[in-house]
């Protein structure tokens, strides 16, 4: 188990945390400088209107502080004790800065020794705040041409800015924890946003290292994202068209081999009977079946060049179609007359089942190619004395040739490469013949050529094997040639 | 603060000073009692007695008066009175003029302005009226003990403060101290003009209050109130002061009838205010009348010590 740590964090969560770790100190910022703010407006307000009210009251009081009128300045202490809420505290000084009316006590209480704050009050030009924690207390001095008379101070509560200050704290709370909870969710959107295309791209770069050369990833907008979703699939384009470049060069190397390996045989066959023929070595018996044997040779060349040069020119897409109504059947018929003889030869029982008026539409020549490969395989690859049961029949508008044989039959392994080119398989023929490696290739890209399927089916190693072809049934039959 | 609060507080200034809390606002005439006052011929019908103090704030006088005055209206039918009222005069003159002719069947004050009425009127003193248990007072005259001012005699060519004019404790009798020490006394218009140097100058302050904050801030040399006005200072100011003298003692306060009053009915009030203390609801309005105790039979001669007393003060 991972020990939590920063490091092991997946990048998603990292950015999430980054990001709503910015919007929570930006927020919490700008909130408390709000509040800051709001509450030194408040304050800057509260002593604007301690001044007002200061000055009110000097110039109201001035006689009765000058002439000491205790009576007086109790009743202004008394007024303003009404307007308590307003109000807190009020106080009146002599010259000396002595309280000779308090609006807390109510009362006159004579005071000897001038009160600390009076004293500075009246030492002091303009106004004088001090700020406590349940009230302003405010004042100044009372000054009638240069001639202090003594001084005059207010207590406002700040029990309004505390309210106002806690009710601006909560809305703030409350407004930054849905900027942070809302910026929270935009930062896992952000996060995701980057970090699920780059998920991607390593879940499709493993794929590719593994092979897989298709993986593309979607490119959404026109950020850094899509521009390396869109490297990236430049990337994954470019080693695709080199795996095809690797393939090809891979096939012409596989090609190259398969010439020279099969054509050395012939090619040293014709040679050898030619130098006999050339110092007419043997009999005229004997050189007649020497020149049989450089044409059987010269054939079996032929025929390489020929499945070389076509399956080139399917995987060029250089093949044109000749394409036709026609009896499926014809096609059978032939090929029972090339491949009898051959099955004899290994004492092998050719059995058709064929089905009249089954109407394809197809490149006759090419199909016939299609439908002998199988036939021929089946004839190379059973042993001596089995039966190979040819049948073409239809099936739901599909007309389906099948070739089943009692030979080595296919293993898992060879079910998955059978069709590939130049794919050595478990099974080898049964009597040395030839085999170019790519017949079931050609057949295979013929019939898909013709919308159609070719597959193979075993049961196992030894258990035989069926091949085969199922063609589109031609609708309208009346136009098909026979 | 917002505009419409600060608009709010400025307004509630401003309207106590209009409405008369400043220093300048003139000293309040005499207000029109809560009922109007019945003139004599229609208060003899309509058998209604008044009782009359002098002062610039009516309201809180009628306040404080009206439980013994709906005491008195309620007791004295049996000489035909079935109901009392009260009426404020401004000055001594008002009050006078108000029991000459019979507009006020009784008054309350202090001797001296009582003396003072008495010589106007003719009204009779008939009650001494007790006020926080006290049945007289005194004056004292006061300095801070900083102030270089030990001795009555310190006091040539300095100021002290009196009350006003109408004053027992806060102008006769302390004015009277002085001359019996030998000094000269004369009245300032403002303490801050000096006094002569073989004088003691004397200025009103108003109240006893003022009188003492005076003193505590040197705007005077000393000052004079009664012993219960200078009872009010805590003992560590007193500690702070000196008293210079004290004066002699007079009855705290007197009550007065109207001259002419009938016999049965003076005798009938004399009988109503010295039994009041005795019953709860009599108790109820004495307490309430700032804080009266009792009424008892006036001392003997008050009235003649205060004129002695007037006439040394004038002829000083």
């Amino acid at each position: 188990m991972h020990r939590l740590s920063w490091h092991n964090l997946p990048l998603a969560s990292k950015l999430t945390l980054a990001i709503t770790l910015l919007v929570v100190l930006a927020v919490t910022s700008v909130t408390l400088l709000a509040i800051q703010r709001e509450q030194s407006d408040f304050r800057d307000d509260m002593e604007d209107e301690a001044v007002l009210l200061l000055n009110i009251l000097a110039f109201t009081s001035s006689d009765a502080i000058y002439n000491l009128n205790i009576d007086r300045l109790q009743d202004i202490m008394e007024e303003l004790g009404r307007s308590e809420k307003v109000i807190v505290a009020g106080r009146f000084y002599d010259n000396e800065g002595r309280i000779i009316a308090d609006g807390i006590r109510k009362a006159t209480t004579f005071q000897f020794d001038p009160d600390p704050f009076g004293k500075q009050l009246v030492n002091s030009d303009g106004i004088t705040f001090h700020w406590k924690e349940d009230q302003l207390l405010a004042g100044k001095a009372v000054v009638i041409q240069n001639q202090i008379f003594g001084a005059v101070s207010i207590g406002l509560p700040t029990a309004p800015l505390v309210a106002k200050t806690e009710t601006m704290r909560q809305q703030g709370l409350a407004i930054a924890a849905i900027i942070i909870i809302v910026g929270a969710i935009l930062a896992l959107l952000i996060s995701r946003s980057i970090t699920v295309p780059l998920s991607q791209v390593a879940t499709a770069s493993q794929r590719i290292a593994h092979g897989d050369f298709t993986q593309r990833i979607s490119v959404q907008g026109n950020d850094e994202i899509a521009a390396l979703a869109n490297a990236f699939n430049q990337m994954s384009l470019s080693l695709q068209e080199n795996e095809v470049l690797k393939q090809a060069n891979h096939f012409k190397s596989e090609l190259i081999s398969i010439a020279a390996h099969d054509l050395k045989n012939p090619l040293t066959t014709v040679i050898g009977f030619a130098d006999l023929l050339r110092d007419s070595v043997g009999s005229p018996t004997e050189q007649k079946e020497m020149i049989a044997h450089i044409l059987d040779s010269t054939r079996r060349m032929l025929n390489i060049v020929k499945r070389l040069l076509q399956n080139a020119a399917l995987e060029n897409g250089h093949v044109t179609l000749n394409r036709a109504p026609i009896d499926a059947a014809v096609l059978v018929e032939t090929i029972k007359e090339r491949r009898e003889l051959q099955a004899l030869r290994k004492s092998q029982q050719l059995v058709f089942e064929i089905t009249q008026n089954v109407v394809v539409d197809i490149d006759e020549d090419r199909m016939l190619e299609s439908f002998d490969n199988l036939v021929e395989n089946a004839i190379k690859y059973s042993p001596s004395g089995a039966t190979i049961n040819v049948s073409l029949k239809c099936s739901e508008g599909t007309a389906r040739f099948e070739v089943r044989d009692e030979g080595q039959g296919l293993s898992r392994d060879d079910m998955g490469k059978i069709f590939g080119k130049f794919q050595r398989l478990s099974s080898v023929p049964t009597d040395g013949e030839s085999s170019t490696g790519l017949g079931l290739s050609i057949a295979k890209q013929l019939v898909e050529t013709h919308g159609g399927k070719v597959f193979a089916e075993s049961d196992g190693k030894g258990r035989g094997s069926v091949f085969v072809i199922e063609l589109p049934l031609v609708k309208n039959e009346s136009s098909y040639r026979n | 603060m917002n505009r419409t609060r600060r608009i709010l507080v400025s307004t509630l200034i401003i309207a106590f000073v209009i409405s008369g809390c400043g220093l300048n606002s003139a000293t309040p005439t005499a207000a029109p009692p809560p009922t109007a006052a019945p003139t004599a011929a229609t208060k003899a019908r309509n058998t209604v007695i008044v009782l009359g103090e002098i002062s610039d704030e009516p309201s809180k006088k009628i306040e404080r008066l009206q439980p013994l005055t709906d005491y008195v209206g309620k007791r004295l039918d049996k000489v035909g009175i079935t109901s009392a009222q009260i009426k404020i005069a401004p000055n001594l003159e008002t009050m006078s003029r108000w029991l000459k002719s019979g507009e006020v069947d009784i008054y309350f004050d202090s001797p001296y302005p009582a003396m003072l009425v008495n010589a106007q009127s003719d009204a009779l003193p008939i009650l001494r009226r007790w006020r926080r248990g006290e049945a007289e007072y005194y004056a004292v005259i006061f300095a801070r003990n900083d102030s270089g001012v030990n001795t009555l005699n310190d006091l040539k060519g300095k100021t002290i403060g009196l009350q006003d004019a109408g004053s027992t404790s806060g102008y006769l009798l302390p004015l009277s101290l002085l001359v019996k020490g030998g000094l000269k006394a004369v009245e300032l218009k403002s303490a801050e003009i000096s006094a002569p140097a073989d004088h003691v100058g004397y200025v009103f302050t108003n109240d006893d209050d003022n009188t003492i904050q005076w003193v505590i801030s040197k705007k005077v040399a000393a000052g004079a109130v009664d012993i219960r006005s200078y009872s009010k200072i805590s003992a560590d100011g007193r500690s702070k002061m000196i008293v210079l003298g004290e004066s002699e003692k007079v009855p705290r306060q007197v009550v007065m009838v109207r001259p002419n009053i009938d016999k049965a009915t003076q005798e009938m009030i004399y009988s109503l205010f010295t039994e009041m203390e005795k019953s709860s609801e009599g108790q109820i309005a004495l307490k309430a009348f700032d804080e009266t105790t009792r009424f008892d039979a006036l001392p003997v001669g008050t009235l003649e010590r205060m004129k002695e007393l007037y006439t040394l003060v004038m002829n000083r």
